[in-house]
Order: C-alpha cells, then sequence, then structure tokens
C-alpha cells in the first residue's frame, strides 16, 4: 500500500494473537506497522513482531524493488516492533541503524549487541537527510516507554508517531476507530497523561497531513478528531456524558440494585448509563469506560474484610492510571460486616479532585427500604442537571438560581457633611462605556441610600480576597446613623473629598449620581465616573469567596434555637420572637433560620 | 541522596543538584520546587522514590 509516492507501507496483520502485550483480548488481531521511505537513500521505520520477521523482509524487499535499504530507524524498543532487527541487519549488512541513545543501550540488554560500529544516535531536533525527504526526530519519553522518538518528515508532512495514535485490530477489521482506541490508549498509555500532553504540544507546531503510527490504520483526514481525542485522552477530561456503573454480585442480590440503581438514572433522564460486571466482561474496556465518562459507580461486596477482587483489580487498573476529575458513587453489601465502601474509598486517597457522592448504598445480604431511598439520593444526585434539562422534571421555581448570579464586594463611601459613611453592596454594576457608566443600587433602609440621595457622590471601593471579616463587620453590622464606622481606620480621600480606604481594596472610583431609579425597596444610582485608581493586583472578592472563605461558619454545634444567616449570631430558645432585630448585624427575624 | 524518576529511571542526586536545569548543587530534594518535574519525562515529585 502506498501513503505517498515516496511512503509505503511494509508492516504485517497478527490474527494468531491471544493476548497483546500478554494481557489484552484482541478479537480482531493487531497490526504490527512498518513503513519504508524511498529517496536517494531509503530508511525503514521500525521492526515487526518476531513471528512475522519473513514476511516483513518480502514486504521491503517487494517495496524497494530489491534495493537494501540504508537505514533502519528504530522509534521503540518493545518487542513487538523491535524484535527484527538483527534479522534486518543481517539481511542488509550496509544499513545502519538509527536510534536514541536509551535504545541502545536497551538493545544491549534485550540482545547483547548495541551496534557501535553501524549506528547513528539520535536526540531531540536531530535530522536525517534522505534525499528529498529530511526526518526530523522528536522525543516522546514516557510514551510509553523511555527510548521512544517519533519522527516528522516535512517533505510530506507525515509524524511517524510510534505507539501514540495506534489502536487494537489488525488493519483489515472493519470496526470504528475510537473504541477500540480508547481501550488500547487507556490499558497501555494512559498512566502517562502529562507526557502525552508534552509531546502534543510538540507536535502541535508541525504541519502535519498524515499520521502513521505502528498499530491501527495510517490516519490521513479529519486529524483534529483524532488530536482532540488524545488530547481529552491525555489531560484526564472528560469525553461523553454518562455514568458507568461497574459490580461485582455473587448471587445476584448487588446486581438487583445495580439495575435499581440504572433503572432510576435512565428515568432521570441520564443519556447513556452503561452497566459492565467486572467479573465477566473485558476488563481493558470496563477501564476504558470509567475514563470516557465523567461519573462512576462502584458496586460491590465485603470479602474477606476486603472487596471483592474484580473490584479491587479495576481500581487499581484505574488509580494506576491516574484516574482523576471525577465523580464517585459506592454501593456496598455485607452479611454481617459490610465495610467495602470504606476500603473502596481509602483506594483513591492519592488521587487527584475525585468527588464522593454520600450516601453510601448499602445492602445488608440484599436490597432494604434503605437502599432504596440511598438510590433515589444517589440517582437524584448523579442527574442533577439531567433533571434540570428535562421539561417533564425540571424545577422551574429554582430561585436559588438568583443566587448564581456572580458580584464583586464594594464599600461605598459618601460624607453627609458632618461625618463620613460607609457601606457594603454588592450591587455595583458598570451599564455602559461610551461614556463609561456605572449603577449603584441600594436599600432604602441605609443610611447611605439618604446621603447619596443629597449629595449625588460617592466612592466605591473594589475589595480584595485579602479583606478580613472585620471590614465587613465595621462598614455592614452597624450604622452609620449612629456610629462613627471609620473608628480605627486611617482615611485617605480622593479629589472629590470622600474617603478611600487604605488597604484590602484593589480599586477605586469616584462617581458623580446623574439618574436615580427608585425601586421601591431600593434606589438605584447611575453614575458617571471620575477619579479612577487601581490599588493593586489582587483578585477582587466576589460574593462567593465571602461565603466560602471569609464569613465564619456559626457556631451552632450542640445549641438549640435560630441563627443569624447574615452574620451568624446564635438566639438560643424555642421561639424566635417576631421583632428580633439581630444585636450583631441588626438585621431582622426573616434573617434568621432555625439551627438543624 | 539519590532519588530516582520512577517512571523513566532519571536520577536526582542532591550533592551534585541539576546545575543545568537551575537546581544548584546540595539542593535537597524536598527543597526543590513543588512544581519541579523530571527534565527527561516531565514526572511531578510524586514519582520520585529515593
Amino acid at each position: 500500500m502506498n501513503i505517498t509516492s515516496d511512503i509505503k507501507y511494509v508492516g504485517v496483520n497478527d490474527h494468531e494473537i491471544d493476548l497483546f502485550e500478554g494481557q489484552y483480548d484482541v478479537p480482531n488481531g493487531m497490526a504490527y506497522n512498518s513503513y519504508v521511505i524511498a529517496d536517494e537513500k531509503i530508511a525503514v521505520m521500525d521492526t515487526v513482531d518476531a513471528r512475522f520477521g519473513h514476511e516483513w523482509l518480502d514486504n521491503i524487499s517487494a517495496a524497494t524493488n530489491g534495493k537494501a535499504p540504508d537505514y533502519l530507524i528504530v522509534q521503540h524498543m518493545e518487542p513487538d516492533h523491535s524484535a527484527n532487527i538483527a534479522t534486518f541487519l543481517k539481511a542488509y549488512p550496509k544499513a545502519t541503524v538509527v536510534s536514541s541513545q536509551k535504545a541502545f543501550a536497551m538493545m544491549m540488554n534485550f540482545f547483547g549487541e548495541e551496534y557501535e560500529d553501524r549506528r547513528i544516535v539520535v536526540g531531540e531536533g536531530s535530522t536525517l537527510s534522505l534525499g528529498k525527504h529530511t526526518l526530523t526526530f522528536v522525543t516522546a519519553p514516557m510514551v510509553h516507554w523511555p527510548e521512544v522518538i517519533v519522527t516528522y518528515d516535512a517533505a510530506d508532512k507525515v509524524l511517524f508517531s510510534a505507539d501514540g495514535f495506534g489502536k487494537f485490530g489488525a488493519l483489515d477489521a472493519d470496526e470504528d476507530w475510537a473504541c477500540e482506541a480508547r481501550r488500547y490508549y487507556f490499558g497501555i498509555v494512559g498512566k502517562y497523561g502529562a507526557q502525552v500532553q508534552a509531546l502534543l504540544k510538540k507536535a502541535a507546531a508541525l504541519e502535519i497531513e498524515k499520521i502513521c503510527p505502528l498499530h491501527g490504520p495510517i490516519l490521513t483526514e479529519n486529524l483534529g478528531y483524532y488530536l482532540g481525542l488524545y488530547n481529552t485522552w491525555s489531560s484526564y477530561g472528560v469525553e461523553s456524558e454518562g455514568i458507568m456503573i461497574a459490580y461485582t454480585s455473587v448471587y445476584g442480590h448487588t446486581k438487583a440494585a445495580v439495575e435499581l440503581l440504572a433503572e432510576k438514572f435512565k428515568s432521570k433522564g441520564c443519556p447513556k448509563v452503561v452497566v459492565c460486571d467486572l467479573a465477566r466482561e473485558d476488563m481493558a474496556e470496563a477501564v476504558e469506560d470509567a475514563f470516557r465518562y465523567g461519573k462512576l459507580v462502584l458496586a460491590t461486596t465485603t470479602y474477606n474484610a476486603d472487596i471483592f477482587p474484580f473490584m479491587r483489580t479495576f481500581i487499581e487498573h484505574l488509580t494506576e492510571r491516574g484516574y482523576q476529575n471525577r465523580t464517585i458513587a459506592l454501593m456496598e453489601n455485607g452479611s454481617w460486616a459490610p465495610l467495602a465502601a470504606k476500603v473502596m474509598r481509602s483506594m483513591f486517597e492519592n488521587s487527584k479532585n475525585i468527588t464522593f457522592v454520600e450516601p453510601v448504598m448499602r445492602l445488608t445480604s440484599a436490597m432494604n427500604d434503605l437502599t432504596k431511598s440511598a438510590i433515589e439520593e444517589v440517582s437524584d444526585e448523579l442527574c442533577k442537571e439531567y433533571l434540570a434539562r428535562q421539561d417533564s422534571t425540571a424545577n422551574k421555581n429554582d430561585l436559588k438560581a438568583l443566587f448564581n448570579i456572580g458580584y464583586g464586594l464594594y464599600v461605598v463611601t459618601s460624607n453627609d457633611g458632618k461625618k463620613d459613611n460607609g457601606l457594603i453592596v454588592n450591587t455595583v454594576t458598570q451599564v455602559t462605556n461610551t461614556p463609561n457608566r456605572i449603577a449603584v443600587t441600594i436599600n432604602k433602609q441605609n443610611y447611605s441610600h439618604h446621603v447619596i440621595k443629597q449629595t449625588g457622590k460617592m466612592n466605591i471601593n473594589c475589595l480584595s480576597v485579602d479583606a478580613p471579616f472585620s471590614v465587613f463587620e465595621d462598614f455592614g453590622f452597624k450604622s452609620g446613623r449612629n456610629v462613627d464606622k471609620f473608628e480605627g481606620w486611617e482615611k485617605y480621600r480622593s479629589d472629590n473629598g470622600l474617603v478611600f480606604l487604605p488597604k484590602y481594596i484593589n480599586s477605586f472610583m469616584s462617581l458623580t449620581v446623574e439618574q436615580y431609579v427608585d425601586l421601591g425597596t431600593h434606589g438605584m444610582f447611575i453614575c458617571s465616573v471620575g477619579e479612577a485608581r487601581v490599588i493593586s493586583d489582587l483578585e477582587t472578592m466576589t460574593y462567593t469567596y465571602y461565603q466560602k472563605n471569609v464569613k465564619p461558619k456559626p457556631q451552632t454545634e450542640g445549641k438549640k434555637g435560630f441563627v443569624c444567616k447574615v452574620c451568624g449570631y446564635v438566639y438560643e430558645g424555642d421561639t424566635l420572637p417576631d421583632d428580633i432585630v439581630c444585636p450583631l448585624c441588626k438585621h431582622g427575624a426573616a434573617d434568621f433560620e432555625p439551627i438543624k | 541522596m539519590k532519588y530516582v524518576c520512577k517512571l523513566c529511571g532519571w536520577e536526582y542526586d542532591e550533592e551534585l543538584g541539576s546545575p543545568e536545569n537551575g537546581i544548584a548543587p546540595g539542593t535537597k530534594f524536598e527543597d526543590l520546587p513543588e512544581d519541579f518535574a523530571c527534565p527527561l519525562c516531565g514526572a511531578g515529585k510524586e514519582e520520585f522514590a529515593d
């Protein structure tokens, strides 16, 4: 087969192999690819598996019309590609071996020979000219062995990618590329995501029209598709929407619970549910699916105070390959002392960015009502976005959506003619830019609302992420009618005479009110921008950041009563007085909730 | 003390450091920056063993 006018295929198909790499079931066999580049000099890319040496040498002879090749380029030393190095060099006594330093050291280990007198050692960026074709070598350490090099031919824009972009299946197998390429990738290369990313970065700088791997078909069109998949796989990203349930079941009870769970997922709108019996189905396919989807359910029985062996093997395959960035739910069975969930959870303790969904779904020999309610909770949680997208199941009145509007936090300063005042609001937005206008909305109950309506001036100070809770206590929980909020603060003034804060802000702007909009409970001031200063490079504190990192968690442990949602003040008692005013932040009963 | 990258076999010798990578001789392994990567294969510190 011709790949280009000068590049010919001389590889072989293998339909005899039972387990590839000693472990993978390959029902459609394997291909060992090798290529001839026929130019003024002739180069052969890699060799083939030990059992096909003669067929391969015949292929080379046919491709070169009997002319002797000048170079054997060894990109990878794994025996399915390197086994026939000596055979080739015997057939072609004048040929030179081209490879990496590490590869020659391996040849010494494998064959007892490192060809010092008939070799060229190449490294990153080395080149070899064949005439029209100049080959450039690129190292690809740990994709998936340390000695690996890949080769770029600028003349035909071909990347010889070694094991990268390969797949299981001989070249006469008529099957989808992605499925067997994914099983191959995660099985063989899965651990080396970072190293594959490094190689993809180097490849991005090359103009590539064809990819010639050492297994699977030559890729000639739509290369963006293959590169995209490799990018997703090697960055441990989620490729497909859906949930995988991997289980072991000895007598069918765990299996029944798994089937119920799968039904729940489907009825709650999950676009794809994959169920895998780890004992009976292909383990490499199970591993492939776990990496393909973003959500995984692991269901197994407690066994010998540990977990069922196929589940242990499966999880070890995942963690060994750097499983990360995913959500996992656990189902355990135990007829006397269930601890499978604890064991499974601990197996992921060194895995990055794994979120466990609660609760654990537990069977005590068989499913019971507790199992069923846990299944309901877990399926609600894992199908949250599917339920919300589906017209028939979505909560269309979920006002919590409003909490997802993002905000910064601002200290708004003003002066009533006698003293300075300030308050904290999140409701500041730029509304136009020709000219620049900013809208600031303030609750009419705040003294600042009155002051700004009278004076028409304010400064907005953007709080940065270093602002401590005391800033919120000083400006948020007191009233400027009674108190000097700036006590203890060093005051700087901008040209308009108003205060800007000496620290904890990254910028401030002086605003002049142009329009006032009465919104009933609030007033919106639409302003032009005068003085504007950037004080620091620190990030603006968002409302979310404040809730997560600054606002202290209310000390409600062991207390009975109500807690103020605004500032955390705890009111201990059986009933909350209707007219209660929070002593810390002055908010009313509506902002209290019972302590659970 | 010598540390080996478990992935590719590159050796870090504390006594020698790695001057070509900006690491002075005598730099202890635990003092290498958090984002230190094996110069051969890019593996992180967590893949090294003594």
